[in-house]
């Protein structure tokens, strides 16, 4: 018995449909290989009362190298960082001109000189978006498709492979 | 100074509980001495650190820090035990921070980490700043161990950070002995009645005053450090009359000079010290200085070539040089625990009497962990 595979050209029309296929095939191809991937972003992400919409990157290393501990209005500057060293983690630290170990010996520099503790790593973007909504002062990092409502986003960083 | 004492009694049952952490190192050594040739073996745990930390108020925060080193050991009178920081913050902001009571002071860059193993490759330190070497080498006398009061912070220009660092505390003479220092003349101020049994306090009008200027651009970091204080040990060294030596005024001055590039980094430090004797007879100044080139084979592995150099000045008793070629590796396992492996060629010069050594390798493996 021959298998039953679901028919979507009548016998009249199936030289020309295969033909179109075909045509839509190569230009699918085409498309995929001169165009560029699709870019994800790495957002960063503060509490919805930190008293600023934006972030310099000088600012933004500041606070995660415990330069600066305090927002503009007093509120005390909690960062968190994500366990799991992927490329949201990677590019975010590479964009700060700094490595996740590098940053590691920061932390723990602070924390020997009486300087402050490290931050507390959150192991899944949905905890990420938990913590930095419930913590005042907090900011985080995270890929941006995961980015709603209960946070708000400081700046946007291309992931680039 | 009473007020800042007062304060952690009320804020800390209602603020913030005790942090607890610290680290250890635990080496095995192999040294291979040359003329005579003879081999030591040793296990040893270098370093041991237990903090206690605790945030009074949104600005104010205290620290305690107990060390022991060279295997400490009460009963067998080995190593030794200290309280190396206990001290309250006040933080303003960034640009001014206020610290008082015991504490490091901010220094030359490896000083604010001398002793914190986890963030050093290094088994065996750059002499002076090794304090389980401070039973051979006069490491005081190169770089301030304490301070009591210390006001920094740094102030942004432009894409610039200026540090700056202001501290006091006491001259190097501590009363250890009564009798030692109850024979010094009239510049002293102790007092043998009402001072008895007492020790760890400066007997002295003197100070020690110091501080650093530094400068950080991206990677680089740099800057200049100082300090004076007087000190009264090298007349009794060489039982030299009051009238020479009362208290002979000291001047350390120290350069630091750090560069990451990509996954290389350059480290280069030198302290010099000055005795003002005022005699031409005697000369008891020092210098020593490290280089340091490193490069991340991975973000867990490094490497490095290192260089140190140390002269001490006993003139008119002699001279001593000393000076370590030495490469290593640290490798980061799980983050917290670091493996490290080191070799150091140490070679000495002496001209005089005071002291001999012959040259020797060291060879070192270590584990370091922090907690």
């Amino acid at each position: 018995m021959m298998p039953r595979f679901p028919c979507f050209f009548n016998d009249d029309s199936e030289k020309i449909s295969t033909f179109s296929m075909k045509k839509v095939i190569y230009v699918f191809l085409f498309l995929a290989y001169f165009t560029p991937p699709l870019l994800s972003q790495v957002a960063v992400i503060a509490h919805r009362d930190v008293p600023v919409d934006q972030i310099k990157k000088s600012e933004l290393l500041d606070f995660f190298i415990g330069d600066i501990k305090k927002w503009k209005d007093g509120t005390a500057v909690v960062i968190f960082d994500m366990k799991e060293k992927k490329d949201v983690k990677i590019t975010f630290y590479k964009y700060l001109g700094k490595t996740s170990s590098r940053m590691k010996s920061i932390w723990m520099k602070n924390m020997l000189a009486g300087e402050g503790a490290p931050p507390k790593a959150v192991k899944t973007p949905r905890q990420m978006l938990l913590e930095v909504a419930s913590t005042p002062g907090a900011i985080g990092f995270i890929d941006a498709k995961y980015v709603d409502k209960s946070v708000k986003v400081l700046k946007t960083i291309p992931i680039k492979k | 100074m009473l007020f800042v004492l007062c304060v952690p009694s009320h804020a800390q049952t209602s603020f913030d509980q005790i942090r607890i952490f610290g680290y250890f190192q635990n080496s095995f050594s192999q040294q291979e001495n040359e003329n005579p040739q003879s081999t030591i073996n040793s296990f040893s745990t270098d370093q041991f650190n237990l903090f206690f930390q605790t945030r009074l108020s949104n600005n104010w925060t205290s620290l305690i820090n107990f060390e022991m080193i060279n295997s400490f050991s009460g009963s067998n009178n080995w190593g030794a035990f200290n309280l190396e920081e206990a001290w309250v913050r006040y933080r303003r902001s960034a640009k001014f921070n206020l610290k008082l009571g015991l504490q490091i002071p901010i220094f030359n860059h490896l000083n604010e980490i001398k002793n914190k193993t986890p963030l050093l490759p290094y088994i065996t330190r750059p002499f002076v700043y090794d304090a389980s070497l401070s039973e051979i080498i006069a490491i005081d006398d190169f770089v301030p161990h304490q301070a009591f009061a210390q006001a920094y912070g740094f102030v942004p220009v432009g894409e610039f950070k200026l540090d700056y660092a202001v501290h006091v505390g006491n001259s190097p003479n501590i009363s250890t002995n009564i009798e030692f220092l109850a024979t010094d003349g009239s510049t002293l101020i102790f007092d043998k009645t009402t001072h008895k049994n007492l020790s760890g306090i400066d007997t002295t009008s003197t100070l020690s005053y110091g501080g650093r200027i530094g400068l950080r651009i991206g990677e680089l970091k740099t800057g200049i450090s100082t300090t004076y204080d007087r000190t009264n040990k090298y007349k009794y060294y060489f039982n030299i009359p009051d009238n020479d030596f009362g208290l002979l005024p000291r001047y350390r001055v120290g350069g630091d000079f750090l560069y990451d590039w990509k996954n290389f980094e350059v480290h280069y430090e030198f302290i010099t010290v000055l005795l003002d004797d005022d005699n031409a007879l005697f000369d008891f100044n020092k210098r020593f200085s490290y280089f340091t080139a490193g490069y991340h084979c991975t973000e867990k592995f490094y490497s490095y070539l290192s260089y140190w150099e140390t002269e001490e000045n006993f003139k008119p008793a002699g001279e001593i040089e000393y000076n370590a070629r030495t490469l290593g590796t640290a490798y980061n396992y799980r983050e917290r625990i670091t493996f490290k492996m080191q070799v150091a060629l140490v070679k000495f010069k002496s001209d005089g009497t005071i002291f001999q050594s012959p040259d020797f390798r060291i060879s070192s493996l270590a584990a370091s962990v922090h907690f």
